[in-house]
């Protein structure tokens, strides 16, 4: 899963090391659009509803954060 | 229509759609999004049926976001400005995107462009032979914002590409993003772009009408890509795929198409 995490966050932002950045919303690294490219992929490709309580710095400052998030969501289903 | 006041109120709303099943959308807000934009005045609300739209007043157009029903359809809408909504997507539209497709033109919106991002690594850069040596690229000035700004209000529709305002130009200026060339030292082309990590995009090139096809554009990105070859991992920006004049010319300088597409959608 990390594997196509990291294969959909790097099609959307090619200039971006992800696995190296700990703070990528924090640091204002994602802008909205990014978001609404992330977000949308994620719950496109895993089947998944990411809500608006989920929607929170926390699950998308790191690679390891939205993997976490993705298997939680998966798991509740 | 409401105006959302607070960031409580957009969760109640967003809440209250989730219970009617409007649960396709593209409004993904974070926290410190919702609490800037609550404070600025700029949320909207708008029911609709089968749906709910989240409104972001850009002043003269809404940004416009949604939920929707997946199975009951929804109907033409009616609103008080010109309104887009940005959809992104990979290579093609997925089953759901296509049925959000579907609600957004129910609504009565039109597809007003397709988008794509093209890529370039700076080895994979081509010389341009037609640049004008006549004429020297240089770094904007503070006093240059307005007539940048005009530049690319001339060439860009606002619905589709960020234009800044004018404190954000100087801003921009400041920073050394913005190159020109002049004539008679006012500024008739202009280059912006932005360096994220380890690429640099264009946000817009500009060329004046009275001062087109001299190859004014060309000596912009000359010149931009000479300046950050060596800073840069990559080169990209987005282009309009119906633009065929701008499709060929960043093909000819060495920039490929890559995964990444959007789709605007428009309500005049």
């Amino acid at each position: 899963m990390k594997e196509k995490v990291l294969s959909i966050l790097n099609d959307i932002r090619p200039d971006i090391e992800f696995e190296k950045e700990e703070r990528l919303i924090d640091d204002g690294m994602l802008d909205s659009f990014d978001i609404i490219s992330i977000v949308s992929d994620f719950n496109n490709e895993f089947d998944i509803e990411i809500e608006i309580d989920e929607l929170e710095p926390y699950n998308f400052n790191t690679v390891a954060a939205m993997v976490e998030l993705i298997e939680k969501l998966r798991d509740e289903a | 229509m409401q105006q959302i006041n607070t960031p409580i109120q957009y969760k109640e709303l967003v809440t209250e759609a989730k219970k009617k099943g409007f649960t396709l959308s593209n409004c993904f807000f974070l926290p410190d999004a919702i609490r800037e934009k609550t404070e600025k005045g700029t949320l909207f609300a708008q029911w609709i049926k089968n749906g709910l739209l989240i409104l972001e007043d850009a002043g003269t157009f809404y940004r416009c976001y949604y939920y929707f029903s997946k199975d009951e359809k929804t109907e033409p809408v009616t609103l008080n400005k010109k309104a887009v909504i940005e959809f992104p997507f990979a290579s093609c539209l997925s089953d759901v995107q296509k049925l959000q497709e579907e609600q957004i033109l129910r609504m009565g919106f039109s597809l007003g462009r397709e988008s794509a991002q093209m890529t370039a690594l700076p080895e994979e850069i081509q010389s341009c032979s037609e640049i004008s040596s006549m004429v020297q690229v240089e770094y904007a000035r503070d006093e240059d914002a307005e007539n940048c700004l005009n530049l690319i209000r001339e060439s860009f529709n606002e619905l589709y590409a960020f234009i800044p305002e004018i404190d954000e130009m100087r801003q921009y200026i400041r920073e050394c993003r913005i190159t020109v060339i002049r004539d008679k030292d006012k500024p008739v082309a202009v280059l912006h772009c932005a360096q994220q990590k380890q690429f640099v995009t264009i946000h817009h090139v500009s060329v004046a009408r009275s001062h087109r096809r001299r190859g004014f554009a060309n000596t912009l990105l000359s010149h931009y890509h000479r300046s950050y070859a060596d800073k840069v991992k990559g080169f990209c920006h987005w282009v309009d795929i119906h633009n065929e004049a701008a499709v060929q010319m960043y093909q000819a300088l060495g920039y490929h198409f890559g995964l990444r597409k959007a789709n605007e959608y428009i309500k005049l």
